[in-house]
């Protein structure tokens, strides 16, 4: 190894050392294994769970050069030396009473993916992944698009839903090289791609395409201190289409911009409707890790984004924009005392979003020809959202003798939301907390790996708030109660959660074969002051919740069956 | 024909007696072996050609090979052989030569894999080699196309028929039809395929139903949807002007050579939005002697639109090639045999009304294929090679459709009498189902006998004689449309109803052919002068005497001429020119359409006692057969420069195509006359059924119009194609293509189009037809470049494309001669006279009968339609691992950029795109 290495390699070696003691080979494979969420009750499961240091993982892993960190050590011959991985999944989750009804209630999904990396001494290392997964999401009602949140409150929908299936493929790829002994540089772009589909009417086509590219750079100083910093770019487009099938039917499909507001010019009665949703984003990562070599040590880690979101209908109007910004700090302290550990990890996030419509009139341009077309006349600035949201973790371990190792967690989750509308004054607001603790139990030798953890937690409302004064009458309908009070229904609401994690893996000589099992349950029920009162603007067959308070209860299990090569 | 084949005779021999055969030239022989680089096993059945004398040979099972007489001095040899990278050689021919040849297995981890097309030196023809096509993961022959300067990237679909387009903007039904695709030297032809249902033929005026219409290919030409390109080794493309040994096509050619020989088992499955596939395949040595035995199978579903579930394409298609040599002292003979079958089943229903009334439609396409092909080798005789082909290919295609009828508000008629004249008809119901089946089965079979000859003329020139005879049989011997009940039309709001006729009672088409292809190949210090002429003399021999191609000889004169200048630096320029006629004959559809059968009410009293209706129909029969129906020529120029420097390489093709006897169908216009009882005489009838007696007898006459086939369609294209190759740039591992194409094409008719008003006029028909000066043409340009960067990094195995398409100019017009007014008027008694001046001044004016023959022009409809400058990115990605297993993932589109423009109609506008994306996983084991 030539002398400017020295430093690097030193550094590297620390580095797996510290993933090793902090995180355990075991939680990093369990990080590499994981490949998309593929329903909004695993999202939820993973808001926390037991194993919290994956939560830095990812944020460390978001650096491009992070992986020809840990691959240029070749004095790494444990668990994560092979790189290469292949895994099958197969999920599903059900909430049979409240539930949000953009989402759907049900969800089955099975998918399978492959990872790799490959270190090319004094080329640099080049990784990658790839999935496909398959999946139907059912009993989805007055929305039309998928992956609402990050379109919201622009949804467009017809007054029917139903069940949505979906085909998503997946890739990402990297390289990261180093230049010197210090710097480390890299490149990183990902493609995701989702088809969903409606098979009844009026049917429905979502194309969803999210492509990102990240550039990065890894610094590390005399002291053994590593900065990582990354710069990405990310663009996303969703075009949806749908209509009916039956020849003759019609309906009105909804262009709406909060609260259960709509464009009533262009929300028209018609055969079907397509659009197109285009965000260019940007984003910026910084992350730095104290020096490996003391026993206890500090990651930090501070994301921020802006995404920017434009709708285009197939007149060519751009309706509406919105502009969000988010920010995301953690850190991550970690204290060694011979076999005793301790891991404490404290996270924020902050979005807010602000909304624009435009108006437009019609002009005439060609009068003997009698062509109409439109133009901007004025934009207007009413809807805000803001996102609150926080998780403090405190993780002791402990290894009993040389296999086993029993785990302890305490923490909590603070969750807040809030929208509001300028011109007509309206304001909705959600706020939790969920404390939750947690075992876990380890085991290993030198044929297998056993990890178990069970976690506990309890969701305790501090505020609930829904100031929506758009009540239907008699000469207006509003959709405030599928568009505003749903959403709020399904954040107000106390339950109690557990969370099951069972992983096994047995070493081959030449691979490693892994089990698994992974599974949510929560039950609870509404606040029982969470009802809606009004008359049900445009009351149709499509999927969505009572008036009254009803039962919470959501079951969420996950199986997967892993190779290591 | 007799003439014209006396008339080659004599142009063969004159040939071949001008050859002095004294003429001496030093020939050594190469002999050698073939091997595999990994193990040293034999490469049984390898393709050696020494270029630039293209002189080919195939090795035996051991992998041994011989060319006897190679003229002394430098040469080039390639040496290829399934799943392995070719390899190029510099030979210099001194003496007889040993030689022994390793190949590498293909792999990403070699440092030079071609993904691309490869043009050829001194011609445009463009290889695609199966590095290329395993790469581009294509579904369908038409994916491969891509790779061709002008191409732009298509939708996947599969549900509907997909027209080739070459070399033009837009596309036509008369390229579609005209390209050549031969498979292993068999003429491949769809001619055979006819439906001639009213309401249901595609191209006629009356065609009503367009499912048919957008799944079949009838008159345009082979389905490539039905060309698995998992059992194609490569691909050959020509758009320019073939080889004379080609014909019965205008629009260039697209030659396949099928998988033969030895090769590990191949596994394939690839999904993306539209389609599933899967393939497995493998090539078996049998013994020492047995010859080698290629398997493949594949099976494809698509869907164009995922949500029409019950609307989808299936596909199954299986392989089987033997190949084997025999060796006898200095002469060989070599076989090959091939049985390919496809199987395909396309069921839809078009919404949930069919699902509600249990329509169905099911087309089930099965296709059988034979084809055996010897050839006797001989280097030293004066007929140095005879080949032998014969090939027959047996499709069934039979839609079966239940069709739900509804009338509307009054009730629709049908009539029931073959026979022209007054006949008695039936009021249908309200509504009803109609049954029918559309069958198909045509068979064709094709056979050449080809021989070569190879004469130096010199050291330095090589005279290569390719001359021959081959016949075409095409017989559908199905049994057309089959409707379980006629009294229930299935398309009753046409009036041209059916009165079905079985195919196997239409004649064949047997057209024969002979041709002569000498290529005059000159070779001094390293410069090529490569004269090829050719002549194709071609006739349909089984025609009606009526018809006016019946013992017409179609001749087809082809020459191209290319000069390659190497100079000293690594640099070489090729210049090349080149004309040839090209004639694509009539299907059989053109040819034979049926007659139809017109019937016009003329006593219409219907009754809600059913009892008291009467319907009497007068049914007129047309026979729109043309029996003037030429071939469709197309005369094709070409001019081509090509500049080559240390790896870089330049090329462009200038064209210009000109085809003025295109096939189209247009509308006639006949005027009729028959009795009308619409008016009693006294009080109605209404206690009885009334007859003709009790009403007042009308002498009615109308027009009607039909649809008949005709050579007036013209295409006219105009371009310049260009493609630059850079040489492998080590700082980006990387190797750029940039091609692309300026295309303008013209799309006319030159026949008069003629109108009528179709009105009643003081409740008479409307009593003129317009015939109007105004030629209807459609002109579209576009100019394109297609970026291809490929990088290729072999110590990761990877190979990753990023593919830039933008469009500069896309455009197109409308224009016609904007005639207001009719230069000529039919009559009702069908005269047809020149328009006067008084009638031109009332049509002007508002006169009750003549304003109506005044055409309205709207100054929006002539005006172009411009898009802006467009721009599409694609990638692909593959990683090889161990040389066992590929991944790859591609996105098409995945960064786009379309501009607002303002369209035709001065309206903003923009095109939308989506990313279309997928996987595929290739194992080699």
């Amino acid at each position: 190894m030539t002398k400017q290495y020295i430093h690097l390699s030193k550094a590297l070696f620390l580095l797996y050392v510290f993933i090793c003691t902090t995180t355990s080979a075991q939680s990093l494979l369990e990080y590499k294994n994981q490949g998309e969420n593929l329903s909004p009750s695993e999202t939820r499961y993973k808001h926390f769970h037991f194993n919290s240091q994956n939560r830095m993982l990812r944020t460390l892993f978001a650096h491009p050069t992070m992986e020809h960190q840990i691959a240029s050590d070749t004095t790494i011959s444990d668990t994560y030396q092979r790189r290469n991985n292949v895994s099958l999944n197969y999920a599903g989750a059900y909430l049979p009473n409240d539930y949000h009804i953009f989402e759907g209630n049900s969800f089955i999904n099975y998918s399978v993916n492959a990872s790799g990396v490959m270190y090319k001494q004094k080329f640099g290392t080049l990784y990658g992944s790839a999935e496909y997964s398959r999946g139907i999401d059912e009993n989805i009602g007055w929305s039309s698009i998928r992956d609402f949140d990050t379109y919201a409150p622009y949804i467009s929908s017809d007054s029917i839903g139903g069940n949505v299936n979906w085909e998503m493929y997946s890739i990402k790829g990297g390289y990261g090289f180093s230049l010197n002994d210090r710097w480390i540089l890299g490149a990183q772009f990902s493609f995701k791609g989702e088809q969903a589909y409606r098979l009844t009417d009026p049917r429905l086509i979502n194309t969803t395409s999210w492509l990102n590219f990240d550039l990065s750079s890894s610094y590390t100083s005399s002291q053994e201190q590593l900065l990582f910093f990354t710069l990405g770019y990310e663009r996303n487009k969703q075009y949806m289409t749908e209509r009916y099938w039956m020849p003759g039917l019609q309906d009105r499909f909804f262009h709406a911009y909060g609260f259960g507001m709509y464009n009533d010019i262009y929300s028209r009665v018609s055969f079907g409707y397509s659009r197109m949703h285009y965000i260019q984003g940007y984003n910026a990562c910084l992350a730095y890790i104290q020096p490996l070599s003391n026993s206890s040590r500090i990651i930090a880690s501070i994301e921020a984004s802006y995404k920017d979101l434009k709708t285009e209908e197939t007149s060519i109007l751009n309706l509406y924009r919105s502009k969000t910004i988010q920010l995301n700090p953690s850190l991550e302290y970690l204290l060694n005392r011979g076999e005793f550990s301790l891991l404490v990890n404290a996270e924020a996030k902050f979005r807010i979003r602000t909304g624009y419509e435009n108006i437009y009139d019609q002009v005439i341009i060609d009068k003997p020809n009698n062509i109409y077309d439109y133009r901007l006349i004025s934009t207007r600035q009413n809807y805000n959202a803001f996102n609150r949201e926080g998780l403090i973790q405190m993780k002791p371990s402990y290894n009993v003798c040389k296999n086993h190792t029993l785990s302890a967690i305490i923490g909590s989750h603070y969750f807040m939301r809030e929208e509001r509308y300028k011109s007509k004054p309206q304001y909705v607001e959600n706020q939790w907390v969920e404390p939750h603790l947690g075992v876990g139990y380890q085991y290993r030798n030198n044929r297998s790996n056993l990890d178990f953890s069970l976690l506990y937690s309890q969701k305790m409302p501090i505020s609930n708030i829904y100031d929506v004064s758009l009540a239907t009458t008699d000469k207006i309908e509003y959709l405030d109660f599928q568009h505003a009070f749903n959403p709020y229904a399904f954040y107000a609401n106390e339950y109690e959660a557990i969370r099951l994690n069972l992983c096994y893996i047995h070493r081959f000589k030449p691979f490693s074969v892994g089990l698994r099992a992974e599974a949510m349950l929560s039950n609870g029920h509404r606040l029982e002051n969470v009802v809606y009162n009004n008359i049900i603007g445009f009351e149709s067959s499509a999927p969505t919740i009572s008036t009254n308070p009803d039962r919470y209860i959501e079951r969420w299990g996950k199986m997967t069956l892993f190779v290591l090569f | 024909m007799k003439f014209i084949i006396q008339q080659l005779f004599i142009l063969t021999t004159f040939f071949l007696s001008v050859i002095p055969q004294y003429v001496y030239a030093q020939t050594y022989s190469i002999k050698g072996r073939v091997t595999s680089a990994t193990d040293n096993s034999a490469l049984g059945y390898s393709t050696l050609i020494i270029e630039p004398w293209g002189i080919a040979t195939v090795a035996d099972a051991n992998g041994n090979f011989s060319f006897n007489k190679v003229a002394q001095g430098e040469c080039i040899i390639t040496v290829s052989s399934l799943g392995f990278q070719p390899l190029i050689a510099k030979l210099d021919v001194e003496k007889n030569t040993r030689l022994e040849f390793k190949l590498e297995e293909l792999s990403f981890s070699l440092n030079e894999v071609s993904v691309m097309g490869k043009q050829r030196k001194g011609g445009e023809k463009v290889d695609i080699g199966q590095s290329a096509i395993e790469y581009i993961q294509p579904t369908s022959l038409h994916d491969i196309m891509l790779l061709l300067p002008g191409s732009v990237v298509q939708s996947n679909s599969f549900s509907g028929f997909k027209q080739i387009s070459v070399r033009q903007a837009g596309s036509d039904m008369n390229t579609s039809l005209g390209v050549g695709l031969i498979v292993d030297g068999v003429a491949m032809t769809n001619d055979g395929m006819r439906n001639q249902l009213a309401g249901y033929t595609p191209g006629t005026a009356s065609s009503l139903d367009a499912e048919y219409s957008e799944k079949n290919p009838i008159n345009q030409g082979n389905d490539l949807r039905y060309i698995s390109t998992d059992h194609i080794e490569s691909v050959e493309i020509s758009k320019g002007i073939s080889s004379a040994k080609f014909g019965d096509l205008s629009s260039g050619v697209i030659q396949v050579n099928s998988k033969k020989g030895q090769s590990p088992l191949r596994v394939r499955a690839k999904a993306d939005l539209k389609n599933k596939l899967a393939y497995i395949g493998k090539g078996v040595q049998l013994g020492r002697n047995g010859g080698s035995l290629n398997l493949g199978v594949d099976y494809l579903h698509s869907m164009d639109d995922i949500r029409e579930e019950l609307e989808h394409f299936s596909r199954i298609t299986a392989q089987a090639f033997y190949n084997n040599q025999w060796t006898t002292g200095l002469s060989k003979i070599n076989l090959d045999a091939r049985v390919n079958q496809t199987i395909s089943v396309n069921k839809a229903r078009k919404d949930e009304l069919a699902y509600k009334y249990h329509e169905h439609y099911i087309s089930d396409y099965k296709k059988t294929g034979l084809m055996l092909k010897t050839s006797f080798e001989q280097d030293d005789a004066f007929v140095s090679k005879i080949n032998f082909l014969a090939s027959s290919e047996f499709v069934s295609e039979n839609i079966d459709r239940l069709k739900f009828v509804t009338s509307g508000s009054s009730a629709l008629s049908a009539p029931i009498s073959n026979k022209p004249g007054e006949n008695i008809g039936q009021f249908l119901p309200g509504m009803y189902y109609s049954a029918f089946q559309l069958d198909n089965k045509p068979v064709n079979i094709f056979a050449q006998l080809n021989a070569e000859t190879k004469k130096y003329l010199s050291k330095s020139f090589l005279l290569k004689l390719d001359y021959g005879l081959d016949l075409k049989l095409i017989k559908n011997r199905g049994e057309g449309v089959i409707i379980s009940d006629p009294t229930r039309p299935p398309y009753p709001f046409d009036n041209t109803y059916i009165r079905p006729r079985r195919n196997i009672d239409i004649p064949a088409i047997i057209n024969g052919a002979a041709y002569l292809q000498s290529d005059w190949i000159y070779y001094q210090n390293d410069d090529v002068l490569k004269l090829s002429v050719g002549i194709r003399a071609t006739q349909m021999m089984n025609l009606p005497d009526n018809y006016v191609l019946k013992n017409k000889a179609i001749l087809d004169p082809r020459i191209n001429l290319s000069y390659i200048l190497n100079t000293n630096d690594n640099t070489s320029h090729s210049f090349r020119a080149g004309f040839g006629i090209e004639s694509k004959l009539p299907t059989l559809d053109y040819l034979y359409p049926d007659k139809v059968y017109k019937d016009f009410n003329s006593l219409n009293s219907f009754s809600s006692n059913p009892d008291y209706r009467i319907l009497i129909v007068h049914t007129h029969v047309f026979d729109v057969a043309n029996k003037d129906l030429e071939v469709n020529q197309n005369k094709k120029y070409e001019l081509g420069y090509d500049f080559e420097y240390n790896g870089l390489s330049v090329a462009l093709t200038g064209f210009y195509e000109n085809s003025q006897s295109g096939f189209g169908y247009s509308r006639y216009f006949t005027n009729l006359n028959y009795d009308l009882y619409r008016e009693f005489k006294g009080d109605p009838v209404t206690d009885r059924t009334p007859a003709k007696e009790d009403y007042i007898r009308q002498d009615y006459n109308t027009f009607t119009s039909n649809s008949i086939v005709n050579n007036n369609n013209t295409v006219r294209k105009l371009g310049l194609e260009y493609r630059i190759v850079s040489p492998h740039i080590r700082a980006i591992s990387s190797q750029i293509e940039v091609n692309g194409a300026y295309y303008s094409t013209k799309y006319s008719t030159t026949l008069p189009m003629q109108f009528y008003p179709g009105m009643m006029i003081a409740n008479n028909p409307y009593p003129y037809v317009g015939i109007y000066n105004n030629y209807p043409s459609d002109k579209q340009s576009r100019l394109n470049t297609n970026v291809w960067i490929n990088t290729h990094i072999p110590k990761f195995g990877i190979m990753f494309t990023n593919f830039f398409q933008c469009v500069w100019i896309n455009s197109s017009q409308y224009n016609d001669e904007r005639n207001i007014y009719p230069y000529q008027i039919m009559e009702t008694d069908g005269t047809v006279r020149p328009v006067t001046d008084d009638e031109l001044k009332l049509m002007s004016s508002f006169d009750p009968t003549y304003r109506y023959l005044k055409r309205a022009i709207f100054s929006v409809d002539y005006a172009s339609e411009n898009k802006p400058v467009s721009l599409m990115w694609n990638i692909k990605a593959t990683k090889e691992l161990n040389n066992k297993v590929k991944l790859s993932f591609f996105v098409d589109n995945i960064i786009d950029i379309n501009p607002f423009y303002k369209d035709q109609y001065n309206r903003k506008n923009r095109s939308w795109t989506n990313p279309y994306f997928g996987l595929e996983v290739f194992l080699n084991f």
